[in-house]
């Protein structure tokens, strides 16, 4: 019975580190975002959030970068494909459609993530 | 003596019950904010609303508001006491709010003298001619309006559906008057009649402010009309938002110049920003000149009635001073001037030459990929690929990958054809470039408008109330409910 607690105990107490693993992303799947395209020594990449606690850094496979190369420096809405679970403020999706837009400089929430439809993970 | 005892009441409850009347206050709206957020926008006016309600105690109120924003609700529990019902703003509420007030109609529980007050300060919607909407929507507390012209992203509920009450109240000779604060408010103006007042936070074509709300909320006294309030609301804001009134007055006013002044009261720099659109889709130059041209001559003559009719034209905050039409014709010039040139740049920039399309592959056998580029002149024009082509090279150096290496090694080799395309480009079409730089210059002056437009409706709320109180003083009087609407 002791044991039984035990592993509860540590079931529950396990949940919020393997929720950490994903945080800002909630599953496999296509994602809508506005953030900005900033080019780095590390490729071109995506950034939502940009200078905030919840500044979320996404890079594209080497191919996709093509994709993003005319909006560096742009605001930008981006159709993005996560099929891979990754570190929680570094990931890797790939975009299929990007858009200029026009950001909202007074409003904070004006960047974000949100989830269009989920997919299974690669594994 | 105990017969006369019981009379005496009789008489005195029946004349009671003769005399008394009751007043019914509505308060919807908040809804819409998103959901991260633990207040709202309209925290302020709720409080300025439940500051009159506090000050009115035999007011019957209804209150549905927000849903969903901790500290707002809080303020709402707080700060409505008295209030007979408080809900959150969904539909099903809306609806049920409707229906009962035209059950007490018709049950004549609600009578003349009765007067019913529906206040809504909201999110609101354009017009929908698509599903031939006569007013227009609002947000309720169902989902995040992220867009602010049709609210896309939250469940709205269409102000045509307060028709049906108002409708009955004017049968049944019950004063009715609704103050919409939200944007594009205008469009509630559709279903004021001689019973019904109408007050909006905005023209139809046109974002209102949070601030019509709440100053329009301090505004509320007992005593004074619905008439008084907004004329004094009105001169107290300083925003491009164009409120309006269903008085006669009101109505002549803005069918004489509010057509004409709506571009000069849209900015540049906004999401979901009508200024632009304007410009691409609707700017015709003859008409805009024309437009520009009445509205002056306008002006002309109201500042000619002023020669004439000294004192009729004053400000009505500022008693003493004369309205000086000269700064609102000069910023309605620098404005104009800043649409032409746009407009003219606009035409240069969607020369069909920056649609033409460039189209290119680097396919690698070894690791089985293919680099497809597909690029407009435009963003080839744009693009700096000398810069990228560097990063590339930092990025080849740090990669241990041979597959990685593989594919930096033909990005680079895509950018360079990438920046030979583009001087092929700018040497057969020098023009190109200017176009660009020029609409740099374009944008620049673009967000002068944003100053401007509110400059200018500082002017026109000027020139609205001094005009109204000249329409006022000059016309026969006519029945009025909003001045007919007494606190």
């Amino acid at each position: 019975m002791r044991i039984f607690t035990l592993i509860s105990i540590l079931f529950l107490i396990s949940l919020p580190i393997l929720a950490q693993n994903w945080t800002g992303i909630s599953s496999c799947g296509t994602y809508t975002a506005n953030g900005i395209v900033r080019t780095t020594d590390n490729g071109i990449i995506l950034i939502v959030n940009e200078k905030t606690m919840s500044e979320l850094i996404i890079s594209v496979p080497i191919p996709n970068e093509i994709i993003l190369a005319p909006y560096v420096d742009h605001s930008v809405k981006v159709t993005i494909l996560f099929l891979k679970k990754h570190d929680p403020i570094k990931l890797e999706g790939t975009v299929k459609e990007i858009e200029l837009r026009v950001a909202n400089s007074i409003d904070p929430q004006d960047t974000g993530i949100k989830l269009i439809s989920k997919n299974n993970c690669e594994i | 003596m105990k017969n006369n005892f019981l009379l005496i009441n009789i008489i005195f409850f029946a004349l009671s019950t003769q005399s008394w009347c009751s007043d019914y206050l509505i308060v919807m709206g908040a809804g819409g904010e998103r959901k991260k957020t633990a207040t709202t926008i309209f925290d302020e006016t709720i409080e300025n609303v439940s500051n009159y309600l506090k000050s009115s105690p035999r007011l019957i109120a209804d209150i549905a508001l927000n849903g969903g924003h901790r500290q707002t609700e809080n303020l709402i529990n707080n700060s409505f006491g008295s209030a007979r019902s408080k809900n959150s703003f969904n539909k099903e509420v809306y609806q049920k709010i409707i229906k009962d007030y035209k059950l007490k109609l018709e049950r004549n529980e609600i009578k003349p003298p009765d007067q019913i007050l529906i206040t809504i300060f909201d999110h609101g919607a354009l017009n929908n001619k698509d599903i031939n909407e006569k007013t227009h929507s609002i947000a309720t507390s169902n989902g995040d309006a992220a867009n602010l012209q049709n609210l896309d992203g939250n469940v709205t509920v269409s102000l045509d559906e307060l028709e049906s009450l108002t409708k009955l109240a004017k049968t049944k000779g019950v004063k009715i008057a609704i103050v919409d604060g939200s944007c594009h408010s205008g469009n509630t103006l559709k279903i004021a009649d001689d019973n019904t007042c109408v007050i909006s936070a905005a023209g139809p074509l046109h974002y209102g402010r949070v601030s019509f709300g709440q100053n329009f909320a301090a505004a509320m006294e007992k005593g004074k009309n619905l008439e008084e309030v907004f004329l004094e609301s009105r001169a107290m804001e300083d925003q491009d938002s164009y409120p309006m009134i269903s008085t006669t007055a009101g109505r002549s006013i803005s069918s004489l110049f509010y057509s004409a002044l709506t571009p000069f009261l849209y900015e540049y720099n906004k999401d979901n920003q009508y200024l632009m659109s304007y410009l691409k889709a609707n700017y015709n130059q003859c008409l805009a000149n024309n437009g520009y041209d009445s509205l002056n001559q306008t002006i002309d003559l109201v500042e000619q009635l002023n020669t004439v009719s000294t004192n009729i034209l004053s400000w009505t905050i500022y008693k003493d001073k004369k309205i000086n039409l000269d700064n609102f014709k000069q910023l309605l010039k620098k404005y104009k001037d800043v649409l032409d040139l746009t407009r003219s740049a606009i035409a240069a920039n969607n020369s069909e030459e920056f649609k033409k399309k460039e189209k290119w592959a680097i396919r690698n056998n070894e690791f089985h990929y293919i680099l497809n580029g597909s690029f407009s002149w435009r963003e080839l024009i744009t693009t700096d690929f000398n810069l990228l082509i560097l990063q590339n090279q930092k990025h080849a150096k740090n990669e241990t990958n041979p597959n990685k290496q593989a594919q930096l090694i033909d990005l680079e080799s895509f950018y360079k054809q990438a920046q030979n395309k583009k001087n092929e480009i700018l040497k057969t079409h020098p023009n190109l470039l200017n176009i660009l730089q020029k609409n740099i210059e374009i944008e620049k002056l673009l967000t002068t408008t944003v100053s401007l437009s509110q400059k200018i409706g500082i002017e026109e709320r000027k020139f609205y109330s001094a005009l109204y109180k000249s329409f006022n003083e000059n016309q026969p009087k006519q029945k009025n409910p909003c001045s007919d609407f007494k606190l």
